[in-house]
């Protein structure tokens, strides 16, 4: 079309004509829209018949007929309706009506699940419930006449399920007969078949006379009757049958009451529809209340009865057990009784007690009795035990009892002293005795077992004391080993130190100038072996916690000034500028004086050592309740991976660092061991290339108050 | 009058150091290589000084300082220990068995004669030169 209409090639009065043809096309649409106007057309309703005679049935000619269907036609007739009846069973019925393929189907209960599925009016046609109707000669005027009785019920129906929940609910067993419909219910009562039968009461007090039946007072499962269209479907019918079925409630001849009653058998209550409707409505509450209190009491009842019934039950595994364990169990009953000699003697025994005393009662008897079994050793606890049962005292005890073959068995007995009515003296003794030679057993052993443990944990604890003992004699001897060690070595020292130092004075004569260099260089060596001697000394002594700090006051300004003074020559030498910035606030301390300077000249040392050029900085000043010494430096700084294990002992022995640097590398941890013991801290601030500050705080003393 | 030190000490290396810069500088020198000698010539020569090491045969130092400072004769001599004995709680035992000093090892030829100077009475030398200035 679209290629036709740009061809240049088609001449224009082509396209005039197809204009034409359009306008007649719109002209022919409306004209049809306008036949479809509502005003002038036929509505086809499609209805569902389904058999529930006399409201709505096909009677033998295959017509709709029923009270629904003639109030039906009657509004059809009015609204212009063309009514069209499809014949279905209840269930296709609904089915259809849901599909589509009806459009309203008449006489359905409403309920809440119903109203979910299906769209109903809001005037009730008319009030339903299920009844009761009795065979010819059957008499039923209340739900208790019904126990036994054979009770014919639609198949499948709501009545059968909820005459059925009644009656278990009431505890009533009665004898279902489902039918196929309420003819076939019918017409068991009335040949006596059944004893009656249940319809809804339109069928009912229809045909209940050409049966012969007679309706009963009891009624239940009470509902309103609708037209009803599928969900959202056919509201336009809906409304018209509310619109017709107000207007005839209203006026009492109308066509609503005149199809009712040639619907139903002349009744006098129906005569008066108003006063009918409500006592139907009040008949049903007080029916309501009347259930509710029956099932109330059915309920209390019946949970009596399953007490009882539970009791009963109790009590009869109670007597099972009783039998069980008198013929399996490891105990024994008895029964004695003082006989002519005023002995006590056994009457009665249950349970076990061959197994246990390997004696028959009779055997046991002539062999002496309980106390000949009783152990000897164990005879002062059955004296005890007798004791308090002449006392009317019951007894529980434990003891060892020997059997036919000599066997020692434990057990526990359970005594009950039974008394002369009149002398209140003992005559008798019951009770209980049980083979315990399994727990007692298993008690020994554990006994034993914590003895050993006990042992064990003795000696164990022994071994580990004389290990302490050994470990503590080996650290005694390692600082032994250490002092001598230092002493040793510094002996020697002493005299190539005292003596380079003699030579190096002039004391002995002129020295030349290399003479005087390789002097200073044995002292310097010397000097040096002194300091790691020192250094391996301190180290040990702080491992084996031996330690001994002084408390004495001192001057930190001094110690600071020291330890400058010391290191000076060695700083002037490398051209480097000794600074201090002390603090005015610092001043007297109180601790050990040689160890914090040990530590302070320790770490200016290494600071003068480790920078070529630039300054050491040392300041001091209090920080909270800590004073706070940093010595900073402009040397080479420190890489932060060699941070954490700077403060390690005999770490520094592995870097290269060493053989640049003179040191045993224990200078540090012992200055953080030191500083530590003393309560306080020590850290590095540093960059790699940019210097290093060694920094240690040490607790301030508070003054005395 | 000569100053005399006894000095009690075995090792003879340290011995002879020692002897050799008191007598440089003009002391009289005592020697003992036992801490048993070292009292019995303590009695005999009444020294000035006695500089003694702690760690010694037969008798050690702590018992000799007590000795000494028990005997009635020789209680006002100043001892002054002279040891590499470092351990912790060293200085303090030996000052408190009598030494009046305590000179850690090795000793530093330059500052060792001022150190002990500081045990001895002053001599007239001294005075003379104290009233003088």
């Amino acid at each position: 079309m679209y290629f036709f209409l740009l061809d240049p090639k088609h001449p224009p009065h082509q396209k005039r004509k197809s204009w034409r043809f359009c306008a007649a096309l719109l002209t022919l649409v409306i004209a049809l829209l306008a036949a479809k106007d509502p005003a002038g057309a036929v509505r086809t309703v499609r209805v569902g018949v389904y058999q529930n005679e006399p409201k709505i049935f096909m009677n033998e000619d295959r017509q709709a007929s029923g009270f629904f269907i003639d109030l039906l036609q009657a509004i059809a007739a009015d609204e212009g309706w063309s009514l069209e009846y499809v014949a279905c069973e209840w269930t296709a019925c609904l089915q259809a009506l849901e599909s589509g393929q009806i459009d309203l189907m008449p006489d359905v209960a409403y309920s809440q699940e119903r109203d979910g599925t299906y769209d109903f009016h809001t005037t009730p046609v008319v009030s339903s419930w299920s009844q009761v109707y009795t065979a010819p000669g059957v008499e039923i005027n209340g739900y208790a006449d019904l126990a036994g009785m054979r009770v014919a019920v639609l198949e499948g129906s709501i009545q059968q399920t909820i005459f059925s929940q009644y009656m278990a609910g009431f505890g009533y067993e009665v004898i279902i007969t489902p039918t196929a419909s309420f003819q076939q219910a019918f017409e068991l009562a009335s040949r006596n078949e059944v004893d009656a039968a249940i319809a809804n009461q339109f069928f009912g007090d229809y045909f209940q006379l050409s049966y012969g039946l007679t309706r009963t007072p009891i009624v239940f499962n009470p509902s309103t009757l609708f037209f009803a269209t599928a969900e959202g479907r056919n509201a336009d019918l809906l409304a018209a049958i509310d619109r017709h079925l107000n207007a005839w409630i209203q006026q009492p001849n109308s066509l609503y009451y005149t199809t009712l009653s040639r619907w139903t058998l002349p009744l006098p209550a129906t005569r008066l529809p108003r006063t009918f409707y409500w006592g139907v409505a009040i008949a049903a509450a007080m029916l309501v209340a009347a259930i509710g209190t029956i099932l109330l009491l059915r309920a209390q009842v019946r949970l009596r009865t399953k007490h009882l019934e539970q009791a009963i039950q109790a009590l009869r595994e109670s007597e099972q057990r009783y039998q069980l364990i008198s013929t399996v169990a490891s105990d024994y009953m008895f029964s004695s009784q003082l006989d002519a000699q005023k002995n006590l003697t056994l009457n009665w025994v249950a349970g076990a007690f061959e197994t246990i005393t390997g004696y028959s009662m009779e055997d046991y008897i002539t062999h002496g009795g309980w106390r000949a079994s009783v152990h000897p050793d164990d005879l002062s606890i059955d004296d005890r035990d007798l004791d308090r049962l002449r006392r009317n005292q019951p007894v529980i005890s434990e003891l060892r009892t020997l059997t036919r073959d000599g066997r020692v068995v434990w057990v526990r007995v359970y005594a009950q002293p039974v008394l002369d009515k009149n002398s209140r003296e003992l005559f008798g003794i019951h009770g209980a005795v049980q083979d315990i030679t399994a727990r007692k057993q298993a008690e020994i052993a554990i006994q034993e077992l914590n003895t050993s443990l006990e042992l064990r944990v003795t000696e164990r604890t022994r071994e580990l004391a004389a290990a302490k003992e050994r470990a503590e004699s080996a650290d005694h001897l390692k600082s032994a080993f250490l002092a001598t060690m230092s002493h040793e070595l510094r002996t020697p020292l002493n005299s190539i130190i005292g003596f380079t130092g003699i030579l190096l004075m002039g004391l002995v004569g002129e020295l030349s100038t290399e003479q005087t260099k390789q002097l200073n260089m044995i002292q310097d060596s010397a000097r040096h072996l002194l300091e790691l001697i020192n250094d391996v000394l301190d180290i040990s002594k702080i491992e084996a916690g031996q330690v001994e700090l002084a408390r004495e006051p001192y001057d930190m300004r001094a110690i600071i000034e020291k330890s400058v003074e010391k290191m000076r020559p060695l700083a002037e030498k490398k051209g480097l500028s000794l600074v201090t910035v002390v603090a005015s606030s610092v001043g007297q301390m109180t601790g050990d004086r040689r160890r914090v300077e040990q530590v302070l000249i320790n770490l200016v040392n290494n600071a003068v050592k480790f920078t070529e050029q630039g300054e050491v900085r040392i300041e001091c000043a209090p920080e909270g309740e800590f004073l706070v010494t940093k010595v900073v430096d402009t040397g080479i700084g420190i890489r932060s991976e060699d941070m954490d294990t700077l403060f390690k002992p005999f770490r520094q022995v592995d870097t290269g660092i060493t053989r640049q640097y003179e040191g045993t590398g224990l200078g540090l941890s012992i200055c953080k061991r030191l500083v530590e013991t003393m309560g306080g801290s020590i850290w590095i601030e540093s960059e790699w290339g940019s210097g290093s500050t060694f920094a240690f705080s040490l607790p301030m003393e508070r003054k005395e108050p | 009058m000569t100053t005399t030190v006894l000095v009690i000490e075995d090792n003879e290396k340290n011995m002879y150091l020692v002897t050799f810069i008191l007598e440089r500088s003009g002391y009289r020198v005592l020697q003992a290589r036992d801490g048993q000698s070292g009292i019995t010539l303590a009695a005999q020569a009444k020294p000035d000084l006695i500089l003694m090491d702690i760690q010694l045969p037969v008798m050690d130092g702590y018992t000799v300082a007590r000795e000494l400072t028990s005997n009635e004769d020789l209680k006002h001599v100043p001892i002054v220990a002279v040891t590499s004995y470092a351990m912790s709680g060293d200085r303090e035992r030996a000052l408190a068995s009598g030494c009046i000093g305590y000179i850690e090892k090795p000793i530093n030829p330059a500052t060792f004669l001022v150190e002990i100077k500081q045990f001895l009475p002053p001599t007239k030398a001294d005075l003379l030169k104290g009233s003088g200035s």
